[in-house]
């Protein structure tokens, strides 16, 4: 699960920001504002993960004409801070309640390389990954590949307020030795292991002999995972192939997810409840058509028995059920990403795709990140998330764009009490205040 | 006719409040369109019970043939005084607001439709708790596997109103007596 991203020199974001992250996180902010160039940073982080190189994660990557790798909007002659050939970009993810993560502490533990006193299983811990990339400008003589200045990734335990007195550390830090990783254009999750067996992480004031691979295939594997979904209903009304287990970037894998995740009875009724809310005629359940071939087609089934296929669903519906979908079909610890959540939604069914995130992200462990433009989403927000809303805010007073969590700007609690977030969103009191 | 009902907060308010007002006008053998307020989106109790917003809203939604205002007791004995003076402000100003509060929070409602003689707690004392949410329902939720229902669990306890609904008038009086007075509203209607 991510804690925070710091960008530093990154596309918008010239000095470092640092982007807090919540289970359920809304991005708000006028356009050009840098929400997306945020989202930008995470593609970059996945592009690596997938174990693309640094020009492909930057510029994406196509095989044989078919794009695998979408990289990020500008590539990498658009990806540094104006004047600036170089851009940063840190990520500390909780690791708390993976389970590979726990099994590998075990090992560590086991073998008497840490602190046998730390109650390690109830600390939450954290990998902290840095990546510093020099992009040679274009113009330049030898314009050559983007190269990586510095790559490291820490283990520190996160102990928040607590005062540790096992393996060090108050609050976040460690000062820890780094470790380098990636070298000239290969980061770390290309190297291979005999590299890595030549590598030294550090524990707290403990040095672990460490089975890096685990900590770095966890870090991977999380980034990896992340779920870029831009539903797209028209994409979304097909027959699918049973043998499909993704939801698809843009939802075209909607009919065999929902005929998937609905085979438990339990959750088939979740699914019902929820989307009748969402639609005026009363659905009853759900019926599915399944050809000789084993391709997938989703039917509502009304009150009246009426059966509405996939195909001829509303867009808002079909968006609805592309959410439902997602949220009951993510493995927990998942991260899901969603940009303007309240296209194609009616404002008064807003509030329940809002319910839908904040519900599902606390019973399934999973995350979710998106942005949106809606006063009616951050309306519908129980105080917590609220507090938890980022802006991305431009201003004449700083380069580049700012990231502050509502429930940090100045005189925003007593505001709150007195005035409805619709009224701040609108008003332009939010940017005001940063 | 068009009734508004007016929560607390309509997040989740709304899975309980929507089922059981249509089903009060059933019961009267009335056919409504019950709206739950959502904007403006009510936060918290002091909001629903302001002077000033109840006259935005009623002034607002004046398409509308009768206000509900039903937020929670929450143990305030005198909170019933603050609901009797909106509704005479809304009379004063040509508007009919019947008020109603949920002993002691509305939570208790969906409680009352599937609690049973063999619930090892007494009725009784769910009555008398000032946070039966907390208290018994969230507990509910857990154990029947609602979490994932929206309303966090009530729309999936509502479901059962239908077959339970004399029980529940019968351990909610809160509820009889709105129905009795949107009763005697109707018979007294032009």
């Amino acid at each position: 699960m991510f804690r925070e991203l710091r960008l530093t020199n990154f596309k918008s974001f010239a000095e470092e920001q640092t982007i807090p992250f919540a289970p359920v996180t809304l991005f708000v902010g006028a356009n050009a504002s840098g929400k997306s160039n945020a989202l930008d940073a995470l593609r970059f982080l996945q592009g690596l993960a997938l174990g693309f190189s640094i020009a492909e994660c930057l510029s994406g990557k196509r095989e044989g004409g078919i794009p695998v790798f979408p990289g990020i909007r500008g590539g990498a002659a658009e990806v540094c801070w104006k004047g600036s050939d170089r851009f940063r970009i840190d990520c500390a993810v909780t690791v708390r309640d993976d389970p590979r993560f726990h099994m590998m502490i075990d090992i560590a533990t086991e073998e008497r390389y840490v602190d046998p006193t730390a109650e390690l299983s109830h600390v939450p811990w954290e990998l902290v990954h840095r990546i510093a990339v020099e992009v040679p400008r274009l113009e330049s003589a030898n314009g050559s590949a983007p190269l990586i200045e510095d790559e490291c990734l820490r283990m520190e335990r996160f102990a928040g307020d607590q005062q540790d007195d096992g393996t060090v550390i108050r609050g976040t830090r460690d000062a820890g030795d780094r470790v380098q990783l990636g070298i000239g254009t290969r980061p770390m999750f290309r190297l291979d292991k005999r590299l890595f067996d030549r590598t030294v992480l550090r524990l707290g004031r403990g040095l672990i002999g460490m089975h890096q691979l685990p900590v770095v295939n966890a870090f991977r594997s999380g980034l990896a995972e992340i779920q870029f979904i831009d539903l797209t209903p028209s994409a979304m009304k097909d027959y699918v192939s049973s043998q499909i287990h993704d939801l698809g970037d843009q939802g075209q894998n909607l009919s065999q997810i929902v005929h998937r995740v609905s085979e438990d009875d339990q959750t088939r009724q979740r699914l019902l409840e929820w989307i009748s809310e969402v639609s005026a005629p009363r659905i009853v359940d759900f019926d599915f058509e399944v050809t000789r071939l084993g391709d997938v087609l989703l039917y509502l089934v009304e009150e009246d028995g009426r059966r509405i296929s996939a195909r001829s669903l509303s867009d808002g519906t079909l968006r609805f059920l592309g959410y439902l979908a997602a949220v009951f079909s993510a493995e927990e610890g998942s991260v899901l990403l969603f940009e303007e959540i309240e296209n194609g939604l009616h404002p008064t069914r807003v509030h329940l795709l809002v319910e839908l995130f904040e519900q599902l992200a606390a019973l399934r462990n999973i995350q979710i990140i998106a942005t949106t433009h809606s006063s009616q989403v951050l309306l519908a927000l129980s105080r917590e998330a609220l507090e938890s809303v980022v802006l991305f805010a431009r201003n004449e007073e700083h380069p580049g764009t700012i990231v502050r969590r509502l429930g940090e700007l100045p005189h925003f609690h007593e505001t709150i009490e007195r005035t409805h977030i619709d009224e701040l969103f609108t008003t332009g009191w939010l940017e005001f205040a940063v | 006719m068009k009734v508004l009902v007016i929560p607390e907060n309509p997040t989740l308010d709304q899975h309980v409040l929507k089922p059981v007002v249509e089903r009060i006008f059933e019961d009267l053998r009335r056919s409504v369109r019950v709206k739950i307020l959502t904007d403006p989106h009510l936060n918290g109790v002091t909001e629903a019970l302001d002077p000033r917003m109840v006259e935005h809203i009623t002034r607002t939604y004046a398409m509308t043939d009768l206000f509900l205002l039903i937020v929670d007791r929450d143990c305030i004995e005198t909170r019933i005084h603050q609901l009797q003076q909106r509704e005479h402000e809304s009379a004063a100003i040509g508007k009919t607001l019947i008020g109603c509060l949920a002993i002691e929070e509305l939570e208790a409602w969906p409680l009352a439709v599937h609690w049973s003689r063999k619930s090892k707690v007494k009725w009784q004392d769910v009555r008398a708790n000032c946070h039966p949410k907390e208290a018994y329902f969230e507990p509910l939720v857990e154990e029947q596997g609602w979490a994932a229902s929206a309303g966090r669990g009530r729309k999936a306890a509502m479901r059962e109103l239908s077959g339970s609904w004399k029980r529940l008038q019968s351990r909610c009086p809160e509820i009889r007596e709105l129905t009795g007075r949107i009763g005697e509203w109707l018979r007294n209607r032009p």
